[in-house]
């Protein structure tokens, strides 16, 4: 996958934007706890960069395998669905995990000539915690497609529905319906919305749940409690799972009509 | 044998007499009540365990470890009718209220240290009064349990200076007042900092407020004076740097707010001004409910908020404020942009009508939805709109530089390594 020039591009864009705007955006403020536009910044360049990247080229990747007949001759290998999906997720884990480390990495070089970039250690967690589900949503995206296009058009139709339309869909809603109701739709998304996971999970673990408001006030203190991040745990690891079980059921059906 | 019987008589009438001298150690109450009018009482390094009266016009003065403690939930000192009190250098502490002050007037107490109190002072129709140099610390718990660190009622000419505040509910209620001056206060971790209501004349300078759930609430009040004070992160559930509600002729100016939910909520203000003022890193700089073109925005900076300015369609003379978010340029070089800055979002706007649209603050979807609105809200005239936005900054935001080498040579190290490993693989 690292041989990708694709990858290669996108490491070179991650790591530029990421480090420029955490440059631009330290050296123009003062460094203060809490939810500012810094952190606001960062949080939504993981979130609109990060599964992007891996929807788009985890998805293409396992497409390509099935257009090009590369899947059906691996079957002719003593190796089994299950162990070529993990495979697959594994690799691509891996792969965006070293793009990661490269950003953090000229972060953290940054931060030592300037002073003024931090890279808290929360955004690292969430970073990883943004490759281990997408990377599965990639691979369910890929077994999915039917060509390389399909899968690049099905993951930015992912990438568009998680990150914007859900959250239009939701503020339009809002317009008609009382704030009540709009309040347990916007936690029923919050579940079934893997970037909205992501970004509440930010606010859970930097303890900055007052963020959302006091319309939230009982959900929030529910998850900062013990069973809430057990929860929380649950649903995340549900998110990596159940795609890469999905993905594994789509491939032996189609293999089966094959 | 005659000597040793001397011994044991001396020892038995010293033992007698002993307990005689402790019952002539004088109560706080026996030395007030024996006090001269217009005396002055100084008092020994001693703990007092009662509640006293002060009916008289006279001056205490306390040494380093003066203590008073209250068993009760009487006040530990009472003040009634007096003309002039001076309460100097005293400790109370474990006491439900400190000290009450009622149809008094010339009340000073200075340099006093309240340690454990349910509250301070509570006054109630006094005049001339001074609190200076007061360090208060009330109990733990919620804001409900605990009463005010300072509570003044219908009271007038009141000076509250360079004190030290927290974990009470209100650091200062001020209730009916007419002249209080506030400064050089330092209140934290309480529910309001200060509390106007029903206040007139009021002034409130160079005080710090920090963590509370707001730092001046101020409602139904008049011709008040906000001026140098620092807020730093109100940022708990429905916290703010001020909440003025329903009030006339307040004049915010020169103060710094930084870090909190929102930085001013004003609710149904009127004829009032909002002036040079840093608003510094808020998740909202200003709410304005049922505004009007009588209250004035000018000469403020908005630096680093997340929402600038949001309005439930009210309008407000808004002028010459710096924005760190304006795009325009100015080729006349006189400092003011040549197109207005239109700070109108939507999504600012819905926040204000639906609390529940808070979750989406600052989201991906809410930040593409503010720069569609920076092209569509170009042509809004009315609302939310600076017609001379600046283009200069009046502050400095200054940020430390530290070189640290094991930083870099990690950095670049790991940099190093995973290039060295890549193109290995690559290869």
């Amino acid at each position: 996958m690292l041989r990708s020039r694709w990858m290669q591009l996108v490491a070179l864009l991650f790591v530029f934007v990421f480090a420029t705007i955490s440059l631009i955006q330290q050296i123009a403020l003062p460094d203060v706890n809490g939810f500012t536009r810094q952190t606001a910044s960062f949080l939504n360049l993981l979130l609109f960069l990060l599964p992007l990247f891996i929807l788009t080229i985890g998805s293409m990747g396992i497409a390509s395998d099935l257009e090009s007949g590369w899947f059906s001759l691996l079957k002719t290998y003593p190796i089994t669905v299950a162990q070529y999906i993990w495979g697959k997720y594994i690799a691509l884990l891996l792969s965006f995990m070293l793009i990661l480390l490269l950003a953090f990495a000229v972060v953290l070089g940054m931060n030592g000539i300037s002073g003024q970039v931090h890279l808290p250690i929360l955004f690292v967690g969430l970073s990883i915690m943004t490759v281990l589900i997408f990377s599965a949503i990639a691979i369910l995206c890929g077994t999915f497609a039917k060509s390389r296009l399909h899968a690049l058009a099905l993951s930015l139709v992912v990438w568009a529905v998680s990150l914007l339309l859900l959250s239009y869909a939701l503020m339009a809603i809002g317009t008609v319906v009382a704030g009540h109701v709009l309040q347990k739709l916007t936690i029923i998304m919050i579940h079934l919305n893997p970037a909205e996971w992501i970004r509440f999970g930010y606010f859970l673990f930097s303890g900055q749940t007052s963020v959302l408001g006091p319309s939230f006030h009982h959900f929030t203190e529910f998850y900062s409690s013990t069973m809430g991040y057990v929860l929380y745990a649950i649903v995340t690891i549900l998110w990596i799972v159940l795609p890469i079980l999905l993905a594994k059921w789509l491939l032996v059906k189609r293999g089966r009509q094959v | 044998m005659k000597r040793i019987w001397i011994f044991i008589i001396f020892l038995i009438v010293s033992m007698w007499s002993m307990p005689q001298g402790q019952a002539k150690t004088k109560t706080l109450q026996q030395l007030i009540d024996q006090t001269p009018e217009n005396g002055i009482l100084q008092l020994p390094d001693t703990i007092y365990k009662e509640n006293v009266v002060i009916r008289k016009s006279l001056t205490i003065k306390g040494s380093k470890h003066t203590i008073l403690q209250s068993a009760n939930q009487k006040p530990a000192i009472k003040i009634e009718n007096a003309e002039q009190v001076t309460v100097e250098n005293i400790t109370v502490q474990n006491a439900h209220i400190g000290i009450v002050g009622k149809k008094s007037q010339h009340l000073h107490f200075k340099h006093l240290h309240f340690k454990n109190v349910w509250s301070g002072i509570q006054l109630y129709n006094t005049q001339d009064i001074t609190l200076k140099h007061l360090e208060i610390a009330g109990i733990h718990g919620h804001y409900a349990d605990k009463g005010n660190g300072l509570a003044i009622y219908n009271s007038a000419n009141v000076t509250v200076q360079e004190n030290n505040i927290q974990n009470v509910q209100d650091g200062v209620y001020i209730e009916a007042v007419n002249q209080i001056s506030l400064s050089k206060n330092k209140i934290q971790n309480g529910r309001y900092a200060l509390h106007f209501m029903y206040t007139k004349n009021g002034q409130a300078t160079d005080n710090t407020f920090q963590k509370n759930v707001t730092g001046i609430m101020l409602m139904m009040s008049e011709n008040a004076k906000l001026s140098h004070n620092r807020l730093f992160e109100q940022n708990g559930l429905n916290a703010s740097g001020m909440t003025l509600f329903q009030s006339k002729n307040i004049n915010v100016f020169n103060n710094l707010f930084q870090n909190n939910r929102t930085a001013i909520s004003a609710q149904n203000l009127t004829n009032s001004s909002m002036k040079k003022n840093t608003f510094l890193m808020n998740q909202s700089a200003m709410e304005l409910i049922r505004s009007n073109e009588q209250n004035k925005i000018n000469k403020n900076d908005f630096i680093g908020n997340i929402v600038n300015l949001r309005s439930d369609g009210s309008g407000s003379d808004i002028a010459q404020n710096y924005y760190d978010d304006y795009a325009g340029i100015d080729v006349d070089d006189n400092g003011i942009g040549d197109r207005s800055y239109v700070a109108l979002q939507s999504f600012g706007q819905w926040m204000v009508r639906q609390p529940a649209y808070q979750y989406f603050i600052e989201s991906p979807s809410v930040v593409l939805l503010n720069m569609m609105d920076r092209q569509t809200n170009a042509i809004e005239k009315k609302q939310l709109v600076d017609k001379e936005p600046m283009m200069r900054s009046a502050i400095i935001v200054e940020s430390k530089s530290v070189r640290t080498v094991w930083k870099i040579i990690l950095g670049f190290g790991m940099v190093l390594a995973i290039l060295w490993f890549w193109r290995k693989e690559i290869q």
